[in-house]
């Protein structure tokens, strides 16, 4: 039962620290880590919800979708890779010309 | 009928991916055909017996995922068939063979996941959906291999990357609250509350800043702008709507039942009325054509979040019916004016090398069809009768006149005048005799007469404006027996 | 005791994570992602979630790590991050949003068990034994399914990118490197029985398409890091079909329904169709993700000059068919 709340709370907390990232690197590498680690709450909160009270029974759907959004996310991680590194094969920068930060404002 | 209309194009996006030879277009010539027979043969469905829906591999509710069509999902669906098909053959034409092997098999596999989402009815599977029409949107706009492109597209799938995962993180909140994920079964399930309230905030937040809403515009303009012009018809006509469409869903089906969407509402309609105003002032000031096309989407966009405080503040509102034409006129129109505008674009570059309005003087003789096509797609814009965007403006107008909400007649007023501002401004350099004739390359008849028939169209649908108020009714929406012919 | 390790792994996974994000060195960061992946990968199976953890700690930690190393060393460059002016404000609005969700985190009631007892009764009447493949294959297959077309299209954005036929144009010449080799002829063999293995328990057990192949793609990556040859001299057409395999299967699992007048994508609920999707989908997996893996890398010079072309004709994309 604890469980549940210790993983949920580190999943958002998570979640959060990823967006933070997100907003203020200006390096292409660190703001997709940042996603990345984004994920990595989000797949955190649905396991957590999965198994609330750590006996051994599991539901198995939260399960799949994570399995499932890992394939999703590795896969937009490695696009954004390539076009990072594409950008900086033509500029020699690791940033976006312009700033751009995102907030996630209410929520 | 309406599993082929994700089956048909993922076939052919398989065959263009497997035999990129000299023939890849044909897959696309071959889907284009299909999807607006199997689009229109869906609508007849739906327009006769009401709104359906299909569960994949026979799993019944809560388990398994289902498809769901109703008239709002086939509006959208018929738009979607309209504008690909025709941006469909217009690519064929247009793209060299090296960049049409990377284009088709990413179209196709972007159409399927378009008609798909337009059925969505799993918040899960709507994540699935969204994420692969981001990947193949992204992919597109850096089509051209520009230095801005990347950028822009890189700016584009990080933003949409986000958004998708604060929208992930809502699915869980629900999956968490209530322990299903079928929107449909959600709807009467969903309780308002904290967790509620929770997911309500993650997946718009998510959902707006996909649908380029004016806080998170920026990544719109250079990414539309900067891609190749069919590929910057896609993005703005239909891309857009997707996320737009999932959120309209999402707020009228699921949380409005919950009453935890009447504030937030305001706050999305004031937005839509900034973003109306500000991308308008700036398509104004924009020195390039496909600029001003792009900012003036996001001023288009800012109309359709005036539906929120219409819809979703009061229960049950008399008004609802004109609100709920407004917006799919206005996404439809929209579509429409706008795929013709960036394809007309395209057309300018491919004759005089570049898209700066300071060049464009004199083209109104030179070219005189594509002079027409922005002409007339700027009419459907500015939302002079008869156009469809006249009945999108009217439409709203009432609405928000029976409503009492007086002050959102900022938007349609003040953004026709606006609109009408830099529709005048291509058109007056269009018109304006150039000193010394600029050297001009004849454009091919299909790339010129695509872009016109797409403007016409955007102009004739406001002759057909029954059928479509007749498929928004409440009973062609959610109504369904839970136990009916699923 | 269970309570303090939880709490350790929690606390470890925010550390690490503010960790990442303030590390000063590029590399740093990296590899403490890596790290946060293990960690994650942990905490699953703290949680009782084996087939996650498996997943987690061959694609968190190992596929993401090698991009990410490997994007590293290609644009690599001296000098210190630079983090923005705003950043101790915008540290705010994040954990404004941490509280609010964690508020609404006290609220759930964590007994609910979702959608728990609907897999248990449509178990009965699957084919499969192991409830989390029968959701991914089965009950869900269209997520499945439309989860191979993203990986599918992000080989096609690289390939858009890089402006490729396919992956193998770019693939370097092998470096000699002949210790590596030596271990890959020893390591291959058992990644592929482990794959397969993994595949094989699926069925029953923790494991399936996924994990196996992305065990069967770290074979692959690990394959062309020792420079043998034998990826290059894959045909294209072979890759191509291997790339698209699971999802055609898929593909044709959901036309022959139509065909038999039943919805899309179901099952003739015979195990040898469930299997062969399933195979498809793992040799997919594997393909695809090791294009992604070494399909980004700068593109030959054969192919610059075409580059350079199409930089100079820009949005100017010429007409095929000039009537």
């Amino acid at each position: 039962m604890h469980g549940f709340y210790i993983y949920a709370i580190t999943a958002i907390l998570l979640f959060c620290l990823g967006l933070w990232g997100l907003a203020f690197h200006r390096n292409l590498l660190r703001k997709i880590v940042a996603l990345n680690v984004m994920a990595g709450g989000v797949f955190l909160f649905f396991i957590s919800i999965a198994n609330p009270d750590q006996s051994g029974e599991v539901d198995p759907v939260p399960q799949a979708m994570v399995l499932t959004g890992i394939v999703v996310a590795i896969s937009l991680t490695a696009f954004a890779l390539c076009l990072a590194r594409r950008i900086h094969e033509k500029t020699g920068q690791n940033e976006l010309d312009t700033s751009c930060s995102i907030e996630d404002g209410d929520g | 009928m309406e599993s082929l209309l994700v089956l048909v194009p993922l076939a052919a996006a398989m065959g263009s991916f497997l035999a990129p030879g000299r023939g890849i277009a044909s897959w696309g010539f071959l889907t284009s055909l299909a999807i607006p027979a199997l689009a229109a043969g869906t609508a007849m469905d739906v327009y006769q017996h009401g709104a359906r829906r299909i569960s994949l591999g026979g799993w019944a509710e809560p388990l398994g995922i289902h498809l769901h069509m109703d008239g709002l999902s086939v509006i959208f669906l018929i738009m979607t068939a309209l504008v690909g098909a025709l941006i469909s053959i217009y690519s064929a034409f247009f793209f060299k063979r090296d960049t049409a092997r990377h284009f088709w098999p990413l179209w196709l596999l972007m159409w399927a996941a378009l008609n798909s989402l337009f059925m969505v009815s799993d918040i899960f599977n709507a994540y699935v959906v969204l994420e692969l029409v981001t990947i193949c949107a992204a992919a597109l706009a850096v089509l051209s291999g520009k230095t801005e492109s990347l950028q822009a597209g890189l700016r584009y799938l990080m933003v949409a990357m986000a958004g998708s995962l604060a929208f992930l993180l809502g699915v869980g909140f629900l999956y968490a609250e209530t322990g299903m994920l079928d929107m449909f079964m959600l709807s009467w399930e969903l309780q308002g509350g904290p967790v509620a309230a929770a997911a309500f905030g993650l997946m718009t937040t998510g959902l707006v800043m996909k649908s380029a809403l004016l806080p998170f515009h920026f990544w719109l303009p250079p990414a539309h702008g900067e891609a190749p012009a069919p590929v910057s018809a896609l993005l703005s006509a239909l891309v857009i709507k997707g996320s737009f469409f999932l959120l309209l869903r999402l707020w009228v089906g699921v949380f409005e039942p919950a009453g935890i969407t009447s504030h937030a509402a305001y706050v999305l309609g004031c937005l839509g009325v900034l973003a109306v105003l500000w991308g308008s002032y700036q398509a104004l000031i924009q020195p390039r054509l496909k600029l001003i096309i792009a900012y003036s989407s996001v001023a288009q966009v800012g109309y359709l979040f005036l539906m929120f405080p219409l819809l979703c503040t009061v229960p049950e509102a008399p008004w609802a019916e004109k609100a709920w034409a407004g917006g799919t006129y206005q996404a439809i129109s929209h579509g429409l004016a706008k795929a013709a505008l960036f394809l007309a674009a395209g057309n300018l570059i491919l004759s005089t090398g570049t898209d700066r309005i300071h060049y464009m003087k004199n083209i109104a003789s030179r070219l005189p069809m594509t002079t027409f096509t922005l002409g007339l797609a700027g009419i459907s814009l500015m939302g002079l009768p008869p156009s469809g965007g006249f009945v999108a403006k009217w439409m709203f107008m009432q609405a928000i006149l029976e409503s009492g909400q007086w002050w959102w007649a900022v938007a349609p007023v003040l953004g026709g005048l606006l609109t009408a501002g830099y529709v005048f401004r291509i058109l007056g350099y269009a018109f304006l005799l150039a000193e010394k004739e600029p050297r001009m390359l004849p454009v091919p008849f299909v790339l010129e007469k695509i872009p016109l028939i797409l403007a016409l169209c955007s102009i004739l649908i406001g002759f057909r404006a029954e059928e479509i108020i007749f498929l928004l009714q409440e009973h062609m929406l959610w109504a369904i027996e839970v136990e009916g012919d699923s | 005791m269970a309570l303090f390790l939880d709490i350790l792994v929690a606390f470890s996974l925010v550390a690490i994570a503010w960790r990442i994000m303030r590390a000063p060195g590029h590399f740093q960061a990296v590899v403490l992602f890596i790290t946060f992946g293990l960690l994650l990968s942990l905490a699953w199976a703290r949680l009782n979630s084996p087939d996650i953890a498996l997943a987690e700690a061959a694609v968190g930690a190992g596929l993401a790590g090698v991009l990410l190393l490997d994007t590293l060393r290609a644009v690599a460059q001296p000098g210190k991050v630079k983090t923005g002016a705003h950043f101790s404000w915008l540290l705010l609005p994040c954990l404004l949003l941490a509280g609010l969700l964690t508020l609404s985190i006290i609220h759930i009631q964590p007994d609910s068990q979702g959608l728990a007892r609907a897999v248990e009764a449509g178990m009965q009447t699957t084919s499969l034994e192991y409830p989390v493949t029968a959701v991914l294959l089965d009950f869900r297959g269209y997520d499945t399914w439309l989860e191979l077309g993203v990986l599918l299209a992000a080989v096609l954005g690289l390939l858009c990118v890089r402006r490729k036929k396919s992956i193998r144009a770019p693939l370097l010449p092998a470096p000699a490197e002949p210790v590596g080799r030596w271990l890959i002829s020893i390591l291959l063999p058992l990644i592929l029985l482990v794959g397969g293995f993994l595949l094989w328990l699926g069925a029953f057990a923790p494991g399936g398409a996924f994990q196996a192949g992305v065990v069967w793609a770290a074979g692959g990556v690990l394959l062309w890091q020792a420079g043998h040859p034998s990826l290059g001299a894959l045909p294209v057409s072979l890759w191509r079909t291997g790339a698209v395999l699971g999802f055609a299967l898929f593909w044709l699992l959901a036309a022959t329904a139509l065909i038999r007048n039943e919805p899309m994508l179901t099952h003739p609920q015979a195990k040898a169709w469930i299997l062969a999707v399933e195979y498809a989908a793992a040799l997919s997996i594997a393909v695809c993700l090791t294009s992604l893996a070494i399909g980004g890398q700068k593109s030959e010079d054969r192919n610059q000059k075409s580059e350079v072309r199409d930089q100079r004709s820009g949005d100017r994309c010429q007409i095929t068919n000039n009537r």
